[in-house]
């Protein structure tokens, strides 16, 4: 696999379009999620992600080596940041304005085991984490997606972030709490997570 | 400012228990957190909230892409635009003239400064023009008296101008008969200028002008005028402001653009 993406990533360099292609297709779920969680709605993500690896495809020669996921990622950070400067600049779209659960409810695949009721929870919770993460600070925001959501070790994130594992600890431990107290305030901590992890804290 | 509603839960600890959710926290700072863990009933509900926010956000499920983001081989092509192919060699060109314009101010200032003479030449020359044309000494000197007059009060004013008055003196010397005793002669005048220009800073007009065109009066007139500088192109002080600016501006633009190139 890995001999695979180097291969795949030495021919794009060589400006092989359709290697950097199947690159793509390996990348575009974690970097349009990525997006997703980052900017709030499906067409701002899109449009992110695209630019990402329309960048990514111009600098490939600017990568020497490592970890490309990180590498791509960190484009794709830029692209979210630079959105949401645009943003700022022009606050005619925010992010309250989106509506994630309509966002998500037609791509996500519905779990046959699943009464009604966890669908509905399940929905109502998705909703209000993204609802949460558009009140975090971006710097927690990113930290708290790419850590909890998409699940990668402090020391990616710190590469991706140029940052160092103190800070991204100190992010994603404010970030945690932050989004903790957000969902509280909801009432939308979920009680079968409290139940199941309450006791366990040794 | 924080949102912390446990009074008693600060950033550390906060950072703490992030760490021991993901089982990263050392061996001795875990076994500290247990023991608390075992006596702060707050400290135990932050954890088990915190736990449960983290795991509400793993379960999240990853949002399925509306389309795929492979890029056509004819817009992955970097879009050549008109500016962006002119920037380096305007560029350039912007660097070369910014040198150059800067160039010529350092020149123009440095001579300005080693030959105050010209720039204060109109005062000795109107002076001696009007001299030869009366003829009579006394005559010129009341004339040249009444030009120095005029002159001086604005010459006077800021310290940057009046420093160049004194060059009648300057001019009166280098026009001397004698050609080889003429350089250190102007060296002593510009020195003797330059403590007289002292003196002009804190003058009244009527006591400047005699100090002025004394000096003219005593040079052969007629030599004075041939050999006087071209004057009025050496009149600014200090290098022109506007092209430089001009210039920076444009080479600021060429780099703008060009770092914006460079991040595409």
């Amino acid at each position: 696999m890995a001999d695979e993406e180097q291969r795949l990533i030495a021919a794009a360099q060589r400006g092989d379009v359709e290697s950097f292609n199947a690159l793509v297709r390996l990348y575009e779920g974690r970097v349009y999620n990525l997006g997703y969680r980052m900017l709030g709605d499906a067409d701002s993500a899109a449009d992110a992600s695209q630019e990402a690896f329309l960048s990514a495809f111009r600098n490939l020669r600017s990568f020497r080596g490592g970890s490309f996921r990180s590498w791509l990622l960190r484009i794709a950070t830029n692209v979210c940041y630079d959105v949401l400067r645009a943003r700022k600049r022009r606050p005619s779209v925010s992010l309250d304005a989106s509506d994630p659960e309509a966002d998500d409810s037609p791509l996500q695949i519905p779990d046959a085991h699943e009464s009604p009721d966890d669908v509905a929870l399940r929905r109502e919770l998705a909703a209000a984490i993204q609802a949460g993460l558009a009140h975090l600070p971006e710097d927690q925001r990113l930290v708290l997606v790419l850590s909890d959501v998409q699940g990668l070790a402090y020391e990616e994130i710190a590469q991706i972030t140029s940052t160092n594992l103190g800070t991204v600890k100190s992010r994603l431990s404010r970030g945690r709490a932050r989004m903790r107290e957000l969902l509280r305030a909801g009432e939308l901590l979920p009680s079968r997570y409290r139940l199941s992890d309450g006791g366990s804290w040794i | 400012m924080t949102m912390n509603p446990n009074p008693q839960l600060n950033d550390t600890d906060l950072e703490l228990l992030s760490a021991y959710i993901d089982q990263l926290l050392p061996a001795g700072d875990r076994t500290r957190l247990e023991a608390r863990l075992g006596q702060e009933p707050a400290l135990r509900e932050a954890l088990a909230e915190l736990r449960s926010t983290v795991a509400a956000l793993r379960a999240l499920e990853p949002v399925r892409p509306p389309r795929s983001f492979t890029i056509n081989p004819a817009t992955a092509q970097r879009p050549v635009r008109w500016w962006s192919s002119l920037a380096l060699p305007f560029g350039g060109l912007a660097m070369m003239l910014l040198v150059a314009v800067l160039l010529v101010g350092f020149l123009r200032s440095g001579s300005s400064v080693s030959s105050p003479t010209v720039a204060s030449a109109p005062t000795s020359e109107q002076a001696q023009l009007q001299a030869q044309t009366y003829g009579e000494p006394e005559q010129a000197t009341a004339v040249a008296q009444a030009t120095a007059s005029k002159v001086a009060p604005a010459a006077v004013a800021p310290p940057a101008l009046a420093q160049p008055a004194p060059a009648a003196p300057a001019l009166a010397a280098t026009s001397a008969p004698v050609a080889e005793s003429a350089a250190p002669a102007a060296a002593d005048s510009q020195v003797a200028g330059a403590r007289s220009a002292n003196e002009v800073a804190t003058a009244t007009p009527a006591e400047l002008a005699p100090a002025l065109t004394t000096p003219a009066i005593s040079s052969p007139g007629t030599t004075t005028l041939d050999q006087a500088p071209a004057v009025p192109a050496a009149v600014q002080p200090g290098p022109p402001i506007l092209p430089i600016a001009l210039v920076l501006a444009l080479l600021i633009g060429m780099v703008v653009v060009w770092i914006r190139r460079r991040k595409e």
